[in-house]
């Protein structure tokens, strides 16, 4: 059954036709991060600029508060992950490997609430969260962001997961007379060490993307994320469009780089196993 | 480590107690296991249970921008929701939601036969596949209002290049271009998740069923349609429902580039709400609009779900 080139013909227009309308912003992003300020104003339309200067990925970082932007964007997400994974793991486990009661139910509950909008959450959220004062904290971005971004996917990644070790290990962990707690920690955690490092990236990647919240909470560049940050220009007098897009890459080079590492794991790990 | 330390002796017997009591007990096994979900259980009240609690009620109630009642009003939010436009934004919601749903699953599904093909730099392709989802919405929202811009945007620049518009197109100015240029940057977005699972849903077809429609004298056609999209059925069920969800709730998309202008043309209902709670401190509207919004999309869901359940492979 060998496809003769002709066949594949259409295959290859397709590809390469997605290829290039990708391709196409990227370079753009690429193309006016490196364009000098004095130029910027008359050039920015322009496909090919007459110059360039690479130096700008230096200068933006005083230009804006970059690094600010960053490291809330690394205590946010990185908080949300560990949060997630503190409570979500012995919940996989009670999901998984106990003779829990409603194991479907919660597992269905835990899926259920991705069918809620971020943007909708944060109405019924804003009101209790200024009155304890966590709008414009890194606590309220954390709480938000792991419970409802990240949570679902950790318990159902590593849930998934612990549900095919085989119970043998648990029974000799009990012989030894180990209890529940520390045969959780000894036996299923070490050995679900894949899923979970599955979940933790994807925790992470959802919590570093989130815009709603941020929008909604974070009105200081304080604790502002780096893609509100960016935002937070856009709609000035002078956009230093130059700038913005040097940010937009240091935004987006660290969720690339996870999402070509996971490259092989991403299907699997958001569908739960659902497709094969 | 000399002295004996009776305190740790007592607390590690009170643990043995909570967590093994007596063999024989038939209830405990079912009920320990709420020890370890618990906390899970308590973050997701806080983050996802508490405010959905709270827009139930303030969707029956007035409430004002500090969030303070100002008493019941039963349905009298439901029924201010029309007179501001709602049925609109009902409409522009389906438009947005199938307008991308739709074409994503098709264009996905001819990427994913495309890539299972045996065709020169599946890898390459692949990556390249993956890139939309790679990058940040907010982001991808931001480089769309510099693309897009009618003064300085590279679009139109490419476009007159081309010499298919004469002159600098507002695609987010108006109302005609706001909404499907919009659509458009959607689809791209949506493509990578749902092409690379549709992907996975074709490699798990047995090799050689696709041999034995090979041997029949199927068209490439002919196999598509009676093998690869029978089989994939459960692969297809999964995209369309988390593409539902995703597309209709999408928010960053649109509040970047047009916060629903030009003239509300594109107001989604996760906009509007939006709008409704925190540009014009109407929150017992915006309850009122979650609550129906997510009713909908609640009953879609379950629909789907339901059609799913106990098949092989589903935790659920």
């Amino acid at each position: 059954m060998k496809a003769t080139t002709r066949q594949l013909l259409p295959a290859y227009a397709l590809l390469i036709l997605f290829t290039l309308v990708t391709l196409f912003p990227l370079y753009i992003m690429l193309s006016v991060a490196v364009m000098p300020s004095r130029t910027l104003v008359s050039e920015l339309y322009r496909l090919w600029p007459t110059q360039s200067d690479w130096g700008n990925f230096v200068s933006m970082w005083s230009s804006l508060p970059l690094f600010r932007y960053l490291l809330n964007s690394i205590v946010i997400a990185g908080g949300a992950t560990f949060l997630s994974l503190l409570v979500g793991i012995p919940a996989a486990y009670a999901l998984s490997r106990t003779a829990i009661v409603g194991r479907r139910v919660w597992l269905f509950v835990f899926l259920a609430t991705q069918l809620f909008s971020p943007s909708i959450i944060i109405v019924g959220a804003y009101h209790v969260l200024a009155v304890i004062h966590w709008t414009n904290t890194y606590l309220g971005l954390i709480l938000l962001d792991s419970g409802f971004y990240c949570l679902p996917f950790v318990v159902w990644i590593t849930a998934g997961y612990m549900r095919l070790i085989p119970t043998e290990l648990d029974d000799a962990a009990l012989i030894d007379g180990a209890s529940t707690f520390a045969k959780l920690v000894r036996v299923i955690v070490p050995l679900s060490a894949p899923a979970i490092a599955v979940a933790a990236v994807f925790a992470f990647i959802q919590g570093w993307n989130d815009f709603a919240f941020a929008l909604t909470l974070a009105t200081s560049s304080s604790v502002e994320p780096l893609p509100i940050g960016i935002y937070s220009f856009i709609g000035a007098y002078q956009i230093q469009w130059n700038y913005l897009m040097g940010a937009s890459i240091i935004a987006t080079v660290p969720i690339l780089v996870l999402f070509l590492v996971m490259q092989r794991r991403l299907v699997s790990g958001l569908t739960a196993g659902a497709v094969k | 480590m000399a002295k004996p330390r009776p305190l740790a002796h007592a607390v590690s017997d009170e643990r043995n107690i909570l967590f093994r009591p007596s063999r024989g007990s038939r209830l405990w096994p079912q009920l320990e296991g709420y020890i370890y979900l618990l906390p899970a259980l308590l973050l997701m009240a806080a983050a996802v249970g508490y405010p959905i609690v709270r827009i139930v009620e303030m969707a029956f109630q007035n409430v004002n921008s500090f969030g303070i009642s100002q008493g019941f009003t039963g349905f009298s939010n439901f029924s201010g929701l029309w007179q501001s436009g709602f049925n609109t934004v009902i409409a522009t919601t389906l438009i947005w939601t199938l307008g991308t749903l739709i074409p994503t699953v098709i264009i996905s599904m001819a990427m994913a036969v495309s890539l299972a093909a045996p065709i020169k730099g599946q890898a390459f392709f692949r990556t390249i596949t993956l890139i939309p989802w790679a990058i940040p919405l907010t982001i991808v929202a931001i480089l769309g209002s510099l693309i897009l811009d009618n003064t300085y945007g590279q679009l139109n620049t490419v476009l007159q290049d081309l010499h298919l518009i004469s002159h600098p197109v507002g695609w987010l100015a108006t109302s005609q271009t706001a909404l499907p240029i919009m659509i458009i940057i959607a689809i791209w977005v949506s493509i990578p998740f749902t092409t690379l699972t549709l992907l996975s849903g074709i490699q798990a077809v047995p090799e050689d069923i696709k041999e034995a429609g090979a041997l029949d004298g199927l068209s490439p056609w002919g196999r598509f349609w009676h093998i690869t999209l029978p089989l994939t059925t459960n692969a297809v069920q999964l995209v369309v429902l988390i593409n539902l969800a995703y597309i209709f709730n999408s928010f960053p998309i649109i509040w970047v580039l047009t916060q629903g202008g030009p003239a509300e043309t594109t107001s989604t209902v996760t906009i509007f709400t939006y709008k409704l709670a925190f540009t014009d401190g109407e929150f017992g509207y915006a309850g009122a609009a979650a609550l129906i919004s997510f009713l909908a999309l609640l009953g879609v869901a379950l629909l789907y779900t339901f059609s799913y359940r106990g098949k092989e492979g589903s935790l659920l």
